[in-house]
């Protein structure tokens, strides 16, 4: 099963370390997304992998030890992070409008800036 | 009524910045300011003749004023006040001198020239100058000590259009900045030296081990640590750069860019007297050392001969004087350091205070007497000027006695200063013969200058005969002649000076010749009664730390002597410098001056450090954002791969895959696909589409790793983030070109590489052996914490230790049995709440992309032509604001089914929403969750239902819903603390609701209000706003 993770996680950041490379601002977005999703799995990978463990929600009644349960620490930041990676995505999509509307150009051409013109 | 005292400029000075500036009189701040001073000085009044409070030092038996309020006592700052000697002696200086200062600028600034700017400013400095004295905890004084510089950066640019002072603000700025960096070292130093010292019968006490007293009192402690040469040498650097003392010298003539009263407040009488101020304060703790001798009186005594040197070779009367403060300071530090005394024995340094009022007095009325003749004269360069005693009187008197008293001369308040240094000089012991004969005789040298630039002050600009003819002759002095001489520049922006220009020569009015003409009364009264000045001042010498007085007495003139012969000499020897000054000064042009610091300085600060940053923006910032993300990925992974190395790689144990979960190797088979075609697909609608199941599939690893809130969100998340992309899509061109799917390489490798790192990253961390371990002997880890921590505050310590819970004696509760969401509203609030605030900027963010400097939409992403009406006023633009008002188009009649449902479904997702949300501290749910589903089920309506039915929605105004949301959490965050409980302390009780069940209400609920409120705002704002393009 770790290895599974692994895998998972491997293919998601390939696509989108490799998508943020790319010159079409579209595909960046698109990476982020991806690197999104990848940075999650990391993240709760790191609060380890137990089929035993019950989800983060105390049964008051069962007198379980506090081992029974997953960390929910992972949890807890990657809730927010899904959130906040929400907000970030929304404004790189409008900006991604924005620029395309400003421009009529979807490529991150690589222009010279502009004291390196003067 | 210290903290009233302190506190007074500061109020002040924020009344000025409130109050409405076009409605009043420009001449408002001016006289704010008086007003204030005399405030001050009311208060400061009360204080020296009231009966200080009752608190008897245990280390001296003085008592005085003092105030104590705890800051962060941990580090050893507290907000710790008194008014001991010299505190009193510079408070006094301070507000005296300031007063005369603030009438003079009321007359000397244009009230065109920002007065608020200036007088506000100008108050600020004050009041921090007024810290710095009062300060009983070092670190304390620290913290005005930085103030006094940012106000003195912001005084000496007021006149910020002239690069020169702009540049001069900036190295005051830099020289002093460091310096203070090099001070808070010290005093941290300090901190370290007692916190781990031990003695017999030492107790360390972090709040009170800063305070002056208390460093004085364990001075063996400083002294005897390995340490504390760095010290020493640190928090000197401190104040060697603050009081302009060789090689830190070169800022402060450099600062003369500054307006007149400025100069005369700030780099005369007060800013560069905190340096002066500082020594006064470790001389009781270093006298004995011959360390002190050499560090500080060797820096004096170089400093009063370069600063006199150059005073004497400078042309412009004001650089004349801005070298003589240099030099004057350098004999105060010298003064300081001569008071070394090997023996340690009971001789303490005499009156100091003394020297530092005597150089105030005259050097600010000399100061105040340059603009005077600024002013009437329109040059300061005593080479053009002469014969101005015709035209200014009065100003000529001043000035002679003054500078009289700069030289020392008999009969006047500096002849007793000069009579106290020379003393001190000629009876140093040294263990060295260099030393004890060597300074006192640059000393002497340097003494000489002295004479001679006062000379020069008193007699070039008032007697004989005009040298540049042209000043005086009324029409022909022009602002094109004028516009040669640089330092001159400043004039064309004073409007009084260009008004007075048509005038001619002419003597400065009464505002102006007053202030300066106390003082320089004061300088000859002072002269008379220093027996009895001197009585005044001996308490307050530093005498809480001295013991008795060694029984010097203040003289007004000494029966003939040989130091009173010496003197003389001195004088006489003075004048032949003088004789021969203007002869010394022209061949020292003709050499050019090497000024090595300023252009060691310069190449610092205006060539190497800005070269370094333009060649790291060079090489990490190209102009191809690619390698710029590439550098960015390369520097990652190199931390990453550091990381993994010094912890350790861990190996998880278990490799195989249990039963039942095979389903996981679906997901996986499936994002391979899906990714494919998210990465290839020429058609942009088609990868967005594609990403999408990406998404459910990470949810679907979240209920593997029994996280059920995370698999909500992220599907909701993804929801809503998909709502958003379709939205925009319509907008942008929808077909790649062929040269954009070619297949790079390069990228391709670096993400190879990237992915297997991070790869090895997750492979390792899930084996990490210290995961579950305690973090240290007794204390539980995070994790077992909030667990153990969310719901059971009735748990016995017992109870807690049966289920294998470490920290049991130490719990609090959350309330709640959903961890996650405890974590979220109560553990980690404070974290949540800047979380949240993200969210909504970023939501704003995209309110004003679309909004802010928008070109007119007249469909240019159809082909249409752009109009340039982009401009930030946009938003107020009527023609702009119409169109924003104008009615949804992006989707043309939706279908009917889907409009009926639109209507309908919206009503179940709302009391879904509502139970998520009450749900959500016991079971999944809570504010993030419920305010996702809100606003999937809100853009369901916008996007389903016909336009025209859901304007309500339409216009509402989602900013505010932000704004409430923001605020709701706001009031848990501060209401606990209003009842003196930490940030976001939780209560909880029972209660119970009809179809809700019953349950336990947390105030940490309310909390998760304000998020759920946020989190609807920001999704809608976002949905709402791209809905209406």
């Amino acid at each position: 099963m770790e290895l599974l993770i692994t895998l998972f996680v491997f293919v998601l950041y390939f696509g989108g370390f490799y998508l943020m490379m790319r010159r079409h601002v579209f595909e960046v977005l698109l990476g982020t997304l991806l690197l999104t999703h990848a940075t999650s799995m990391l993240l709760i990978a790191m609060g380890g992998w137990k089929p035993e463990e019950r989800p983060p929600i105390l049964v008051p009644s069962a007198e379980l030890p506090l081992s029974a349960y997953a960390d929910p620490v992972p949890q807890a930041l990657i809730l927010t992070a899904i959130v906040i990676g929400f907000g970030v995505t929304a404004y790189l999509v409008v900006l991604i409008m924005r620029g395309n509307e400003e421009m009529n150009d979807m490529e991150m051409t690589e222009r010279p800036r502009e004291e390196d013109e003067a | 009524m210290l903290p009233f005292l302190l506190l007074l400029p500061f109020f002040g000075a924020a009344l000025l910045m409130l109050l409405p500036r076009e409605r009043l009189s420009p001449l408002i701040p001016a006289q704010a300011t008086v007003m204030v001073t005399l405030g001050c000085l009311a208060l400061l009044g009360v204080a020296t003749f009231l009966p200080p409070s009752l608190e008897l030092q245990e280390i001296t038996g003085e008592r005085f004023h003092h105030f104590h309020a705890d800051w962060m006592p941990s580090i050893g700052l507290t907000f710790s006040l008194w008014l001991d000697g010299p505190a009193l002696f510079f408070c006094w200086m301070v507000l005296g001198i300031g007063l005369l200062i603030f009438v003079y600028a009321g007359f000397y600034m244009d009230p065109a020239d920002s007065p608020w700017r200036f007088f506000g400013t100008m108050m600020l400095f004050m009041g921090s100058m007024l810290g710095v004295v009062m300060s009983r905890n070092a670190l304390l004084m620290f913290v005005f000590w930085e103030l006094t510089s940012l106000t003195s950066f912001i005084l000496i640019g007021h006149w910020h259009h002239k690069e020169s002072a702009r540049k001069g603000a900036m190295r005051a700025l830099v020289v002093t900045g460091l310096g203070g960096l090099c001070l808070m070292a010290g005093i941290a130093g300090y901190f370290w030296i007692l916190s781990t010292a031990s003695a017999p019968g030492y107790v360390f006490d972090p709040s009170t081990a800063l305070n002056w007293d208390s460093l004085w009192a364990n001075r063996e402690l400083l002294l005897n640590h390995p340490a504390s040469v760095a010290c020493l040498m640190l928090v000197l650097l401190g104040a060697f750069t603050k009081s302009a003392q060789f090689p830190f010298h070169f800022w402060l003539p450099g600062a003369m860019e500054a307006p007149t009263p400025v100069s005369a407040f700030l780099h005369a009488a007060t800013m560069v007297k905190a340096g002066i101020y500082l020594l006064g304060r470790l001389y009781p703790i270093y006298w004995s050392w011959e360390l002190w001798l050499i560090l500080v009186g060797s820096a004096g005594v170089i400093t009063m001969l370069v600063g006199g040197f150059m005073a004497m070779t400078s042309r412009d009367l004001k650089q004349l004087l801005a070298h003589s403060t240099v030099s004057q300071l350098g004999l105060l530090t010298a003064y300081y350091g001569f008071g070394f005394d090997r023996a340690g024995g009971d001789k303490p340094l005499p009156m100091d205070l003394l020297l530092v009022l005597s150089h105030a007095m005259f050097k600010g009325a000399l100061f105040m007497i340059v603009g005077v003749i600024d002013h009437g004269a329109h040059t300061r360069e005593w080479t053009r000027l002469g014969g101005l005693r015709k035209y200014m009187p009065v100003t000529t008197v001043l000035t002679i006695v003054a500078c009289a008293s700069m030289a020392g001369f008999p009969l006047t308040f500096g002849f007793v200063a000069k009579e106290l240094f020379l003393k001190t000089a000629l009876s140093l012991h040294a263990s060295s013969p260099l030393l004890a004969y060597g300074l006192p005789a640059v000393a002497i040298i340097a003494s000489l200058f002295t004479v001679a630039y006062s000379l020069r002050m008193a007699v070039s600009p008032f007697f004989g005969k005009p040298r540049d003819p042209s000043i005086h002759e009324h029409d022909i002095y022009s602002i094109e002649e004028r516009g040669d001489a640089e330092d001159d520049a400043h004039d064309g922006s004073d409007g009084a000076a260009s008004h007075a220009h048509a005038a001619g020569v002419h003597e400065g009015g009464p505002g102006l010749l007053i202030p300066p003409g106390i003082l320089v009364l004061a300088c000859l009264v002072a002269g008379f009664w220093s027996p009895f000045l001197g009585d005044l001042l001996s308490p307050l010498v530093n005498a809480p730390f001295y013991g008795t007085e060694s029984g010097f007495t203040v003289a007004f003139f000494h029966h003939a002597d040989k130091l009173l012969w010496t003197a003389v000499f001195l004088f006489g020897v003075g004048v032949l410098v003088f004789l021969a000054g203007k002869r010394i000064m022209e061949s020292y042009e003709r050499a050019g001056s090497p000024a090595i610091f300023r252009h060691a300085y310069e190449a610092i600060f205006d060539r190497a450090i800005p070269s370094l940053a333009a060649w790291t923006a060079r090489t990490s910032q190209t102009p191809s954002l690619r390698r710029s993300i590439a550098v960015f990925f390369a520097a990652a992974f190199g931390i990453v791969v550091a990381a993994m190395g010094y912890s350790g790689f861990g190996l998880p144990g278990a490799i195989a895959i249990p039963a039942g979960l095979w389903m996981a190797t679906l997901p996986i088979a499936l994002t391979l696909p899906c990714l494919w075609v998210a990465a290839t697909h020429r058609v942009l609608l088609v990868r967005v589409l594609a990403m999408a199941p990406i998404g459910f599939f990470v949810a679907m690893f979240f209920v593997f790793f029994r996280a059920p809130d995370l698999a909500l969100t992220q599907i909701l998340v993804e929801v809503v983030i998909l709502i958003v992309l379709l939205m925009v899509l319509f907008r942008l061109p929808q077909r790649f070109e062929p040269r954009q799917l070619r297949f790079d390489p390069t990228a391709g490798a670096i993400a190879l590489v990237g992915a297997l790192v991070m790869a090895a990253l997750t492979y390792s961390a899930m084996g990490s052996p210290w995961r579950h371990a305690p973090t240290l002997e007794g204390q539980p880890s995070v994790r077992d914490y909030y667990l153990g921590n969310a719901k059971y505050p009735a748990m016995t310590s017992e109870e807690a230790a049966a289920i294998g819970y470490p920290g049991a004696s130490n719990m609090r509760s959350g309330g709640g049995t959903n961890v996650v969401n405890v974590t979220l509203v109560d553990f980690r609030g404070i974290d949540t709440f800047g979380e949240i605030i993200v969210l909504g900027i970023s939501a704003i963010g995209v309110l004003c992309l679309l909004t802010v400097n928008r070109r007119r939409r007249s469909d240019n992403w159809r082909g249409g032509a752009l109009d340039d009406v982009g401009h930030v006023s946009d938003i107020v633009n009527p023609e702009t604001h119409r169109q924003l008002e104008m009615p949804y188009r992006a989707w043309p009649s939706p279908s009917l089914l889907l409009s009926e449902i639109g209507r309908l479904a919206p009503g179940f997702v709302l009391i879904f929403a509502a139970v998520l949300f009450f749900a959500g501290h016991n079971a999944p749910g809570g504010g993030f969750i419920a305010g996702l589903m809100v606003s999937v089920g809100l853009a369901m309506v916008l996007i389903a239902v016909s336009w025209t039915r859901s304007r309500h929605l339409e216009r509402f105004d989602f900013v505010r819903l932000i704004g409430v949301g923001l605020l709701v959490a706001l009031l848990t965050v501060v209401v606990p603390e209003l009842f003196g409980l930490p940030f976001l302390t939780s209560g909880h009780w029972h209660f119970h609701l009809p179809l809700l069940g019953g349950g336990e209400f947390a105030t940490a609920a309310i909390f998760d209000l304000g998020v759920f409120l946020l989190v609807v705002g920001a999704t809608m704002l976002v949905v709402q706003k791209l809905g209406k393009e």
